[in-house]
């Protein structure tokens, strides 16, 4: 295991590794996202309450799942890349930032399409939607830092201490972020936004959940092995890569 | 009397890239107590960066320095041995001559005594301006005192990024004894320089950047 | 060690001192914001009232990030950070000393300014006591979560704008409960709660702050 670990610390060795998987990841990711797509949205039943605007959840909340699941596995490739000064982790902080900003307007926007026919606005100053707005604005900073550093270690030795402290820092924003929203809209959600889930709508969403995972994956891969292309441009091997191509 | 472990600055296949480019590597050397290391290189072939390197502030992209076999970067004891003298000396321009001295060692945790920085002053050729800003001074005499802080803080490794950059010839030849005492006294010295320094020849080690 | 760390808040306020010309403008700044949102919004006393305790609040934050930019740019420039390394004592110490002596030169002329302020604003008198304590309590947050943003940004060119990007959604939690608490307070409500929260993420953040300041410094250093 911590062979293994180590050997996948090598960039040239990630490299030849990942490219095995990167296939299998986007074809399971296809299947998964056709057959949660089509569950979710033919098969379950609709809403009493919403009717079908509900559906829109199938995308909503898998990718609001994923803006915070990939903050937390940027934070924890920030801490080994501040600790043990990895460039595989340094590149994983780098291209997390950019794809968990993706999920995190993915959620934003899904959440503002489905608050139009639920609160007949597209924005409200609601708990969730205003956690994930101050997520995407942590998440531009750390794609900030890349743009004003030059020095791609540097910035990523600089986007990895701002990870690690936006990851102590979320739960008490969103914690205080959903106090303020209960302070000052008690009769606001009129309409509650997460239906009580019944297994044959929960299902489905779970499919989606898991496609969006390995679609994370996949992404994150592709990104990394493009980021250490570019990095590694005047290295033999990967000179040896775009002859032979 | 038991003499001390014989205390060593050592460099293993140092490697460094700022920008994208190689500045060096496969860099290495080892002193010990009284000899000099003189790093000679034209601008931009990463001095500064090698002089940063082996006060610990930056870390090498391979290899390390070391100080009695445990690497510089990080090492609590090994800091407290060094002075540096970069190309900002580290003085505040908006304090006077004397109170940057006393801060200096009020920072470093001792009581400042008024007596031996007066001397350190004079010794520096400061004493008429000891009550000026410092921001007023000439480049001349802010370099000195730049080093006047490592006869006050007495240190064992000076590490000096151009030390005579702006200095007149009479104030040279008193730094170099100041540097023949350091060494004498079992100190240890690197430098960068593009004039020659008048130090014993036999202890002296030098390495070329291109 | 504590001779270490008082020596660095006595350096850095004789500095501060010796160009107090700048002690002024974070307090002009205060008050001509102050100025603009009656001119903005609406001279109604009622209704300004009501807006205040945001108001301030907020004209805080934007305060207290501007003058962030500056603690460490001088040390950067003049090399003085470097030197701070080669010390006996724990840098982060050092850096603590550095932030506290900023929020002496800053946060206590806010402290002062701020009871005019409210008074512009036309703030219900009842509230401005709690106002007070919430800037008592709040900008020493500030200026810790400020100081890592200033020294993850101090040695790069443009660094200043990206400092607010990168410390504004970290202030989130000081503005929402500091706010609260002064409009609870206007309405006669209790605010221990807020009062609380605001104190134990001052505890917080000065036990984790330093460690992070000192990192930050570090790799802008190297």
């Amino acid at each position: 295991m911590w062979k293994f670990l180590y050997r996948l610390s090598s960039l040239k060795y990630y490299y030849e590794w990942s490219g095995k998987w990167v296939p299998w990841l986007l074809g399971s990711t296809a299947v998964l996202m056709l057959v949660g797509l089509y569950w979710g949205l033919v098969v379950a039943p609709s809403d009493y309450q919403q009717g079908e605007s509900y559906r829109i959840i199938y995308v909503h909340v898998p990718s609001a799942w994923m803006s915070m699941f990939v903050y937390v596995v940027m934070a924890g490739a920030g801490f080994i890349a501040i600790v043990w000064r990895t460039k595989l982790s340094e590149i994983v902080v780098s291209e997390c930032a950019v794809i968990g900003a993706m999920f995190t307007a993915l959620a934003l926007v899904t959440g503002m399409l489905w608050g139009k026919p639920t609160w007949g606005t597209y924005w409200q100053w609601d708990a969730r939607l205003t956690s994930e707005l101050i997520l995407l604005f942590l998440y531009f900073g750390i794609i900030a830092v890349h743009s004003v550093i030059e020095e791609s270690r540097t910035a990523a030795r600089v986007a990895s201490i701002l990870a690690i402290i936006g990851v102590i820092n979320i739960p008490i924003i969103h914690y205080s972020v959903t106090w303020w929203s209960s302070l000052h809209q008690p009769n606001m959600l009129l309409v509650s936004k997460t239906p009580s889930v019944h297994p044959s709508m929960l299902y489905p969403l779970l499919v989606m959940a898991t496609a969006f995972q390995l679609y994370f994956v996949s992404l994150l891969f592709i990104r990394m092995r493009n980021a250490i292309l570019h990095r590694e441009r005047l290295t033999s091997w990967v000179q040896d890569i775009s002859t032979r191509n | 009397m038991p003499t001390p472990a014989p205390r060593v600055l050592e460099a293993h296949d140092l490697k460094c890239i700022r920008g994208g480019k190689e500045l060096f590597s496969g860099l290495g050397f080892s002193i010990i107590s009284g000899e000099t290391l003189v790093v000679k290189g034209s601008n931009g072939s990463g001095k500064t960066s090698l002089l940063r390197i082996i006060c610990g502030f930056s870390q090498p992209a391979a290899g390390r320095v070391t100080w009695c076999s445990e690497s510089v970067y990080g090492h609590e004891n090994y800091r407290q041995q060094v002075s540096y003298v970069g190309h900002q000396s580290g003085v505040k321009p908006d304090l006077t001559v004397l109170e940057n001295l006393v801060f200096m060692q009020r920072l470093a945790g001792e009581n400042s005594k008024e007596p031996e920085i007066k001397e350190i002053v004079r010794a520096a050729g400061l004493f008429g301006q000891r009550n000026m800003m410092t921001g007023k001074l000439s480049a001349g005499q802010r370099r000195r005192l730049a080093l006047a802080k490592l006869m006050l803080q007495q240190r064992t490794v000076w590490v000096l990024d151009e030390p005579l950059t702006a200095l007149d010839k009479e104030f040279i030849g008193r730094f170099e004894q100041v540097l023949k005492d350091h060494l004498e006294n079992k100190g240890m010295l690197v430098v960068t320089t593009h004039r020659e320094l008048k130090i014993p020849e036999h202890r002296v080690k030098r390495i070329g950047l291109s | 060690m504590l001779g270490a760390f008082i020596s660095i808040i006595q350096r850095d306020l004789l500095l501060a001192y010796r160009r107090r010309a700048d002690l002024m403008n974070p307090v002009l700044f205060y008050v001509i914001v102050a100025t603009l949102f009656p001119l903005g919004v609406s001279p109604d006393a009622e209704f300004l009232g009501r807006l205040a305790p945001g108001l301030v609040w907020v004209t805080t934050l934007l305060a207290a990030l501007i003058s962030m930019e500056s603690i460490f740019r001088q040390d950067f420039e003049d090399g003085s950070i470097e030197q701070l390394l080669l010390n006996p004592h724990p840098f982060s110490l050092l850096i603590l000393g550095k932030v506290v002596a900023h929020w002496l030169i800053t946060g206590v002329p806010m402290l002062l300014i701020v009871p005019v302020m409210a008074m512009l604003l036309h703030m219900p008198v009842q509230a401005v006591p709690v106002l007070w304590i919430t800037i008592l309590l709040g900008t020493p947050i500030l200026s810790l979560i400020g100081a890592i943003g200033a020294a993850l940004t101090a040695g790069f060119r443009g660094g200043g704008v990206l400092l607010g990007l990168l410390v504004l959604p970290l202030y989130v939690p000081v503005l929402i409960f500091a706010s609260s608490a002064v409009s609870a307070a206007a309405d006669g409500l209790a605010v221990s709660g807020q009062l609380a929260m605001l104190g134990s993420g001052l505890i917080l953040a000065l036990v984790l702050a330093p460690l992070a300041i000192s990192a930050s410094l570090k790799i802008s250093m190297s």
